[in-house]
C-alpha cells in the first residue's frame, strides 16, 4: 500500500467537456496521492494516447482510465470495446464517468467489460467525494495487475 | 267472359273427333261460336255445301236457322231439334264452360222422315239448282228415326259436357298458368330487387372493406408515427438526462468551487448569491429527473407480476423510516390483496401517497389509515390522513405535473408526486381521485384492476 504514495499514478481522463475535465483535475489536486492526470477530449485521441501514437509516443500507459460515454469522433462505448478487445490494453481498469443514468448505457458498458459505472454527481462536494473514492478504491485498495 | 272457345279447346282435335263421329255414324257435325262462326265441320251434306250454302238466299236461310236454333239453346235446354228453313233437321247442343255458354255443337243435315220430293223439286226450281243433281244430293241425306237421333244426341250431349269439363280444366289450368306466370313474374321482380339489393350490399361490403383497409393503413401509419414519436421521446429523455444536466453541473459545481476556494474573500451577499445559484441548479436537476422518471412510467414500465402488496407496503415504510421517525407518524393498514402489478411502481405509488400524507401536516403527528375494499373488477384503496386538507376546487389540479398548491418554503417538492401516482394507477387500469376539505384531512382513493393484461 505504501508504494502507492511514492509511485506516480498515471490517470487518463477522456472527457470532451473542459469544465468537467477541470473539475476532475481540481478534485485530484486535493488528493493526497501523487498523480499525473492526462486529459484527451475525444475517443480518437484516447486510442492514440493508449497506443502511443504520434505526439503520445512518450506517454506512459495509464494505471486508470476515466471514460465519459458521449464523446466526439469516437464515443466512449467504442473506445471501451477497443480497449477490452486489445490484449495489451484490456487490463487497464476503465471507470465510466458519465451523467447518463440510462439503463441501456449501464448494461451496454458492463457487457463491454467496463470495470465500473459511476454517475457524475451534480453537487461539487459529492463530486469531490466520488473522485476521491475512485482514487482510493482503484489506486489504493485494489491490487492492480503489474505493468 | 272474354275468352273464346278456341282459347281453351283444341279445335283441331275436336275437328278430328267429330270427323270420326261422322265416319262412324254418317251424321254431319259442326261447332259454331255464338257469333255463328263455323269452327268445326264434318260430314256435311252436298245438299248443304254445294246448294243451300252456295245460293245467297238459301245461305241466308242457313244462317238464320243456325242463329234461331242457337238462341233457343240460351234458354237452358239440354238440346234443341230444329227444322231448318231449307227443309233439313238440325240438332244443337250447348257447350257450357264454368256456367258460361260459349259455343254450340250441331249435328244435322239429316231428315226425320222420307223427304217430300215435291218440296225439294220446287226449291230446285226456285233457286235454279240442277234438279237432278239436287235430288241426288237429297237422296244422300240420311233419314234418322227419333230413337236414332235421341241416341246420338245423348252421346253428343255427354261429349259436350265432357268438352265443357275439359274446357273448364283447361280454363283453370290457364288461370293457374296465368297466376303462376304472374307469380313467377312477381318473384322474378322480387328476385331482381333482391339481386339489386344483394349487389348493393356487396358494393357496400366492398366499400366497408376498402374503408377498413384504409383505416388499417392509417392505423399502421399511426403506429409507425407512434413508434417514431416514442423513439423521439426516448431520445429526448436521453438528451434531458445527459445534455441538459451537463451545463447544470457546470453552473452548480463552479459556483460551489468558487465558494470553496474563495470562502475567506467573499462577503455575506456573495455567499447568498452562490447559495441561490446552487439551489436553482439543484432544483432544475430535480425537475429534469422528475420529468424523466415521469415519462419512464409508461415507456420503461416493468412487467406485471402477481404480487402480495403487504411486503410492498412494508418496503415503502422502510424507505420512509426517516420521515416516519421525524414526524412521529402513525400508519395503520388493512390486510392488502395480492394483485398483478408492477411492484416497483406500486412501491412508488405508496411512497408518494404516504410522503404526501406525512408532509402536509402542521400541528399534529400524522396519522394515515390505509383501507382496501374488493369490488367487481378491481380493488379500491383509500389512504386517509389527518393533514391540512385540500380545497375541493383544486381536486383535479393536484394530479397535473408540476402543479403545486403551496410555496416551496412551506412544503418542499417539485409537484410531480401525484402526477406520477395518476400515471401509475392508470397504467394499472385504475383511477385516482381525492376527497377532502380544508382542515379536515384528505382521502386519496385509487383502484387497481384485477385484470392481468393492463400496462401493455
Amino acid at each position: 500500500m505504501s508504494d502507492a504514495y511514492v509511485q506516480m499514478i498515471e490517470i487518463l481522463l477522456v472527457e470532451d467537456n473542459p469544465g468537467d475535465a477541470r473539475l476532475a483535475k481540481e478534485a485530484l489536486k486535493e488528493s493526497k496521492m501523487s498523480n499525473n492526470l492526462h486529459h484527451v477530449a475525444d475517443g480518437v485521441e484516447a486510442m492514440a494516447f493508449l497506443n502511443k501514437e504520434g505526439k503520445y509516443k512518450d506517454m506512459p500507459t495509464p494505471d486508470l482510465l476515466l471514460l465519459d460515454l458521449n464523446l466526439p469522433k469516437k464515443d466512449g462505448r467504442e473506445v471501451l470495446a477497443e480497449i477490452k478487445a486489445d490484449k495489451k490494453l484490456r487490463r487497464i481498469p476503465v471507470v465510466i464517468l458519465t451523467t447518463s443514468k440510462a439503463e441501456a448505457d449501464i448494461l451496454k458498458t458492463y457487457d463491454l467489460h467496463a470495470n465500473c459505472y459511476i454517475n457524475k454527481p451534480l453537487d461539487l462536494n459529492q463530486f469531490m467525494i466520488v473522485i476521491k473514492s475512485i482514487e482510493d478504491f482503484w489506486l489504493s485498495i485494489v491490487k492492480l495487475p503489474p505493468k | 267472359m272474354n275468352y273464346h272457345i278456341s282459347d281453351i279447346i283444341n279445335i283441331e282435335k275436336l275437328q278430328s273427333l267429330m270427323q270420326k263421329f261422322t265416319d262412324a255414324t254418317g251424321t254431319g257435325t259442326a261447332v259454331l261460336d255464338l257469333k255463328g262462326n263455323v269452327l268445326v265441320a264434318s260430314g256435311w251434306q252436298d245438299i248443304c255445301t254445294q246448294f243451300h250454302r252456295v245460293h245467297h238466299e238459301t245461305k241466308k236461310r242457313c244462317s238464320e236457322s243456325d242463329v234461331a236454333l242457337a238462341n233457343q239453346l240460351g234458354k237452358g235446354k239440354k238440346y234443341n231439334v230444329y227444322r231448318c228453313l231449307n227443309g233439313l233437321v238440325d240438332v244443337a247442343i250447348p257447350i257450357n264452360i264454368a256456367g258460361n255458354h260459349i259455343a254450340n255443337l250441331f249435328i244435322g243435315q239429316f231428315l226425320s222422315e222420307e223427304p217430300n220430293q215435291e218440296f225439294f223439286r220446287k226449291q230446285a226450281k226456285r233457286y235454279g239448282f240442277n234438279e237432278k243433281e239436287y235430288l241426288l244430293a237429297l237422296s244422300k241425306v240420311p233419314v234418322l228415326s227419333d230413337d236414332d237421333v235421341k241416341l246420338k244426341m245423348e252421346y253428343l250431349s255427354d261429349l259436350a259436357v265432357f268438352i265443357g269439363g275439359a274446357g273448364l280444366s283447361n280454363l283453370q289450368l290457364q288461370k293457374l298458368t296465368e297466376e303462376l306466370e304472374q307469380r313467377i313474374e312477381e318473384r322474378t321482380h322480387d328476385l331482381k330487387d333482391a339481386q339489386v339489393a344483394a349487389v348493393k350490399m356487396m358494393q357496400d361490403a366492398e366499400e366497408a372493406r376498402q374503408s377498413a383497409e384504409k383505416a388499417n393503413e392509417n392505423l399502421k401509419i399511426l403506429m409507425v408515427e407512434l413508434k417514431r414519436s416514442n423513439e423521439e421521446l426516448e431520445q429526448f429523455a436521453y438528451v434531458a438526462s445527459h445534455d441538459l444536466q451537463e451545463p447544470l453541473r457546470m453552473v452548480s459545481s463552479y459556483t460551489q468551487l468558487l465558494e470553496r476556494r474563495y470562502k475567506d474573500r467573499l462577503d455575506d451577499d456573495a455567499h447568498d448569491f452562490i447559495n441561490y445559484a446552487v439551489d436553482g441548479a439543484n432544483r432544475m436537476q430535480r425537475l429534469i429527473n422528475d420529468l424523466l422518471s415521469f415519462s419512464r412510467i409508461t415507456t420503461r414500465g416493468g412487467e406485471f407480476k402477481t404480487t402480495d402488496l403487504n411486503p410492498i407496503l412494508g418496503q415503502t415504510l422502510v424507505n420512509l423510516q426517516q420521515r416516519i421517525n421525524d414526524t412521529h407518524a402513525i400508519i395503520v393498514n388493512d390486510e392488502l390483496p395480492t394483485l398483478a402489478v408492477d411492484a416497483g411502481q406500486i412501491t412508488r405509488l405508496f411512497q408518494n401517497l404516504l410522503d404526501n400524507g406525512t408532509k402536509f401536516q402542521v400541528d399534529e403527528a400524522p396519522r394515515i389509515h390505509i383501507t382496501v375494499k374488493e369490488q367487481d373488477s378491481d380493488w379500491l384503496f383509500c389512504f386517509r390522513d389527518n393533514g391540512i386538507g385540500i380545497d375541493p376546487q383544486y381536486k383535479d389540479r393536484i394530479f397535473v405535473i408540476f402543479q403545486r398548491l403551496h410555496s416551496k418554503t412551506d412544503f418542499p417538492g417539485t409537484g410531480i408526486g401525484l402526477a406520477v401516482c395518476k400515471r401509475i394507477v392508470e397504467r394499472h387500469g385504475g383511477k385516482i381521485w381525492v376527497e377532502s376539505e380544508l382542515g379536515k384531512g384528505t382521502s386519496f382513493y385509487f383502484t387497481i384492476s384485477k385484470r392481468k393484461d393492463t400496462g401493455k
